[in-house]
């Protein structure tokens, strides 16, 4: 049964989103061209299935984070820096100076899967903690702690001088 | 509320957009930051940098072709789509094509030799008989509009005649000479031109009308002599 969503009305909406979010999960350009083409191809087969078109943003994005945790499902966790004793509730004094994107990314790419995807949802497209929970099948307290952590992180790395351990969430 | 607590609140205060602190904990805070400079600074402060982070996270260069390239995916794999539907419609048509091929296989009759040399032995031994039997069967025996001689008959059934299927008999005479009897019902040929002549030098035709039970008989034979397949005088029925 053919879908009412046209696809390349779907590619026209979400195609940016979709490359910048893979993007920042994978750090690399080559990496989110890749994936973003395997959401698509993943996605048409199943397009009959998707009938509200208000839900296809968050369905793509699953799709692209699913194929992404496929491709590292290999990766040794021990590259990532322990956060055990990461201050989780402060609200750092400072301020951040304008940001590189590439110095960004090479904070990202020290935090865990776990804690990219919820602090990159949060930034870049503004999903809700609900909607963050929804993406990655976790409680809505588990994302708002890691989403802490990861900020508190993400502030000492680009701000120095911030009172934590600097140490990455894992 | 003191600071602490609105500190810890400040980390998913989201002004602006979805609230992701209930009502009244939003109320609270608003109350604080409101009474509050150290607090409301730190919520400035946080809006910054949560604007710095979302600013450098969104910068990332979106290749122009790959809008293009995604399209291009979709065209070959609708394309695909299509030719994988012609290849099932073809499967399900050669498996219907081969269900109907055993179909036929296993219902076909089996071809009876002895019932076949049985129904010419029967028109050999008794024609007459054969053909009388037949006549009653089919409720033809009062539509013969002239006593034909039954011994002559050589095939009874029923025999395509211009496309339509109808009842008929066969009687064969001395030397080459032949009859057709067929049996006509009123809707099976319009009969306006049909009518009994002299068709060809060697073949004759009757027409006989408002036989019992509407039948039509018409009798096409050759020999120019009628009376050849007919009983003689004193002959039995």
């Amino acid at each position: 049964m053919p879908s009412p969503i046209d696809a390349n009305a779907l590619i026209d909406t979400h195609y940016r989103s979709l490359y910048r979010y893979a993007y920042r999960l994978s750090g690399s350009a080559a990496d989110a061209d890749d994936l973003v083409q395997e959401t698509f191809s993943k996605a048409l087969p199943r397009l009959a299935t998707l009938r509200e078109v208000e839900r296809a943003k968050a369905w793509l994005f699953r799709i692209l984070r699913n194929a992404y945790l496929y491709r590292i499902r290999n990766e040794k966790r021990d590259r990532y820096i322990p956060v055990e004793n990461l201050d989780e509730f402060s609200v750092p004094e400072s301020t951040v100076p304008a940001v590189d994107s590439a110095v960004l990314q090479e904070a990202l790419n020290e935090l865990d899967e776990s804690f990219r995807t919820p602090l990159i949802l949060f930034y870049f497209e503004e999903f809700s903690y609900r909607d963050i929970a929804d993406q990655m099948d976790l409680p809505i307290g588990t994302v708002m702690s890691r989403l802490a952590r990861a900020k508190n992180f993400l502030r000492s790395k680009l701000a120095p001088g911030i009172e934590n351990d600097g140490l990455p969430p894992r | 509320m003191d600071c602490r607590h609105a500190n810890l609140l400040l980390l998913f205060y989201r002004p602006g957009s979805t609230s992701e602190l209930s009502a009244e904990d939003t109320s609270a805070l608003e109350s604080h930051l409101a009474a509050c400079t150290a607090c409301a600074a730190r919520l400035k402060n946080q809006q910054a940098i949560d604007t710095t982070i979302a600013t450098a996270i969104n910068d990332v260069p979106v290749p122009g072709s790959l809008a293009d390239r995604l399209k291009t995916q979709v065209a070959v794999y609708r394309k695909l789509m299509v030719r994988l539907r012609v290849v099932r419609f073809a499967m399900a048509a050669s498996v219907l094509v081969l269900l109907y091929g055993a179909y036929i296989a296993v219902t076909r009759p089996v071809l009876d030799i002895p019932g076949l040399a049985d129904d010419q032995d029967r028109y050999w031994q008794a024609p007459a008989h054969t053909a009388a039997d037949w006549l009653v069967t089919n409720g033809l025996s009062d539509t013969l509009p002239e006593p034909f001689d039954l011994q002559l008959v050589t095939f009874a059934g029923r025999r395509d005649l211009q496309g339509v299927s109808t009842q008929a008999m066969r009687l064969e005479g001395t030397g080459r000479q032949s009859a057709w009897v067929y049996f006509l019902r009123p809707g099976d040929f319009h009969l306006r031109d049909a009518e009994t002549g002299q068709y060809t030098s060697n073949v004759a035709v009757r027409v006989y009308r408002d036989l019992p039970g509407g039948w039509i008989v018409v009798v096409a034979y050759t020999g120019n002599n009628f009376n050849a397949f007919l009983r003689g005088p004193g002959a039995d029925a």
